[in-house]
């Protein structure tokens, strides 16, 4: 049979002066709970597990009350931090374990609002608190508490309003279990479980002691570890090969904040590995430093397999292409016949799009090796000029073809660059091109070179159908073309500003575009002048040209 | 008098490729052209038919394009022959590697067939 239900109801006494705190019950008509019951529920409170309780608690107004053993409350005092606070929101009481965990004087909390403990993240809990504790109910659920000089807790919290004496509200009894460190642990396991799967060894340090926190499968394979106790291990004492005061130097700007991340290059028995350091300041977990290592020769080895991959690619495309393009070649050329006009019509059809398919081949395998650092340039000093008007020579034919002409306006007749002539003739061909897609019939499209002491700048400019003012930004990424419907019709793939970036920047350039839709676009490459003289000095600046 | 014709010796293990590259010398006409699908057969046949000319795939089935160069190099009569390379692989460094290792040129697959006579017989005269 069922003992009278009581409806339970948490006030603690005396807690501001930091005595045993007194838990008081009261039975209420529906809470399913004997006197048995509610001791049990006293002391699963204090031993934290309100957490079992539901979110919304229904709770009766609170009448008269029970005094319960005074070893529940020291019980639930040593365990829980516990605030009450008046109708206004202010804190008139705390407990000690609440002061000794947040850090804060009794004198200096008392009296201030609540929302001074309120972590900024923890808009949603509190609202759902207030919404609850105004409808009569409880609530409970997880939220943080700032503590003084922004100690944060993870707390299990349950609010409940709380009453006088003579059952008038009075408040609000907030009891929170700090489970930080079961947060930690699951935000660790979390971490390890995914962190496990990777061949990569990764551990991470503690910022304050520097000593072994996590280490994944793959570091404590590598060096030996056991990680049951990890405490002993100090990453310092690693048998790694590095240029230590620098590390410490840069671990010294991270922990201030001067840097995001650095790396450094480390030796361990003999293999080269780059050490990539991140400082992890998530709010579940204490600051860490988080070390992934990169077996270098097993990076080199990737790079030389994809290398290969590119160039298999290259190879086995382009066989097929050479061959589709050959037999259409030949076939327009009347070798194997007379064609009809039909025919031939259909034959520039699939030869422009074998063209076209070369054509996204090479912007493809341009692309990786731009990606990857290994676009190859023949760097010389040479009249830009000169290579302008080749380009502009080569392109005329496609020009005609839309109803356009190109025309060069240079104040000087010639100008010197360090640069690859073949890459610059490419960069201006996909200008050009694009220029004549997007111009209407009868329209110039205007080559213009400017130049100062320094610097000359190139721009190409069509009064074209331009680019609405959302897509510039986009304009520069892969693949990407305005108005996509009409890619079939012009033919591009949607790399050619991408690849002409890429160069140029190669040549330690710039490009910039400006676009007034509906009147025509520019855009400006700006190449440094060579000097006139030791053209080799204007080689070696070239960083990372081979 | 009409000119004796260029011997060219073809390696190149793609068939269509072979078939395409024969009729555009056949239409630029001045060419006395002979196949090989793999470097072994280009040894075997090159002593006889005496190529004024010889032009290479570059990936080749067990002996690459450039292991075929050091080969026919090593034939007296074929030291200063002129090899030019037909390939997919045309980045500058590459080109620069062919030309040290002894060939004239590179022409760059897919290349054009109406215009592929008329560039070897460039070749051959800058060479």
């Amino acid at each position: 049979m069922r003992d009278p239900i009581l409806s339970s109801r948490l006030a603690l006494r005396s807690i501001s002066t930091g005595a045993a705190a007194m838990l008081i019950w009261q039975t209420q008509p529906f809470m399913h709970l004997n006197a048995t019951s509610a001791s049990i529920f006293a002391l699963t409170a204090s031993l934290g597990l309100l957490m079992c309780l539901p979110p919304r608690q229904s709770l009766a107004p609170v009448g008269g009350g029970t005094t319960r053993s005074s070893r529940d409350t020291i019980a639930l005092d040593l365990h829980a931090l516990v605030v009450r606070t008046d109708l206004q929101g202010k804190i008139r009481q705390v407990n000690d374990h609440f002061l000794a965990l947040t850090g804060y004087q009794r004198e200096e909390i008392i009296g201030r609002p609540v929302s001074v403990l309120h972590h900024p993240k923890d808009v949603a809990p509190h609202a759902e608190a207030s919404h609850a504790l105004a409808t009569g109910d409880s609530w409970t659920g997880e939220n943080r508490i700032v503590g003084r000089d922004g100690i944060i807790l993870w707390t299990r919290a349950t609010a409940l309003s709380d009453t006088d004496a003579d059952g008038r509200p009075c408040g609000t009894l907030l009891v929170h279990s700090d489970i930080s460190r079961t947060k930690e642990s699951l935000a660790a396991h979390n971490a390890t479980a995914s962190l496990n799967r990777l061949t990569e060894p990764v551990f991470m340090v503690s910022t304050t002691n520097y000593e072994l926190t996590f280490a994944n499968d793959a570091a404590a394979a590598l060096f030996n570890w056991n990680r049951e106790d990890m405490s002993v291990i100090r990453v310092g004492s690693l048998p790694l090969e590095c240029d230590r005061p620098a590390v410490s130097r840069q671990i010294e700007s991270l922990l201030a904040h001067e840097i995001g991340s650095f790396a450094f290059e480390a030796l361990y028995k003999g293999v080269p590995y780059r050490a990539d350091v991140q400082l992890i300041e998530h709010t579940d977990i204490r600051p860490r430093l988080y070390v992934v290592l990169r077996d270098q020769v097993a990076v080199k080895a990737a790079g030389r397999a994809k290398d290969e991959l590119v160039a298999t690619v290259s190879h086995e495309l382009r066989t097929p292409l050479t061959s589709i393009k050959g037999a259409l070649g030949l076939i327009r050329s009347g070798v194997a016949g007379e064609l009809t006009d039909k025919i031939r019509d259909l034959l520039d059809i699939a030869y422009r799009n074998a063209d076209r398919l070369v054509l996204i081949v090479n912007d493809i395998l341009d692309l990786e090796k731009l990606a990857a650092g290994q676009m190859d340039y023949d760097m010389e000093r040479q009249d830009l000029i000169q290579t302008l008007k080749e380009a502009i020579a080569a392109n005329e034919a496609f020009a005609t073809r839309f109803g356009v002409t190109i025309r060069l306006i240079a104040e000087d007749d010639s100008a010197f660059v360090c640069y690859d002539a073949d890459r610059i003739h490419q960069v201006m061909t996909n200008l050009i091109s694009n220029a004549c897609k997007f111009s209407p019939t009868g329209t110039d499209i205007e080559v213009r070179v400017d130049s100062d002491e320094e610097k000359l700048h190139v721009s190409v400019t069509d009064k074209g159908i331009g680019i609405p003012a959302d897509a510039l930004e986009t304009i520069f990424d892969r693949f990407t073309q305005v108005g996509k419907a009409s890619r079939s019709r012009q033919g591009g793939t949607g790399l050619g500003l991408s690849i002409v970036k890429g160069i140029v920047e190669s040549h330690g350039g710039t490009v910039d575009l400006s676009s007034i839709e509906g009147q025509g676009t520019t855009v400006t490459i700006t190449l440094h002048r060579a000097p006139a003289e030791k053209p080799a000095a204007m080689l070696s600046a070239n960083r990372g040209l081979h | 008098m009409p000119s004796a014709p260029i011997r060219l010796l073809h390696v190149e293990d793609d068939l269509d490729i072979l078939e395409i590259a024969a009729m555009s010398l056949e239409m630029a006409g001045g060419f006395d052209v002979r196949q090989c699908e793999n470097a072994a057969d280009a040894l075997r046949v090159a002593p006889d038919f005496k190529p004024d000319v010889m032009l290479f795939d570059m990936m080749l089935p067990e002996m690459s394009g450039v292991q075929l160069l050091a080969a026919i190099r090593e034939v007296p009569d074929f030291a200063e022959t002129p090899v030019i390379f037909m390939t997919a692989r045309a980045q500058p460094h590459e080109r620069r590697d062919l030309i040290e290792r002894g060939a004239v040129d590179v022409i760059v697959k897919p290349f054009d067939p109406v215009k592929l006579g008329d560039q070897i017989k460039g070749i051959l005269a800058a060479s």
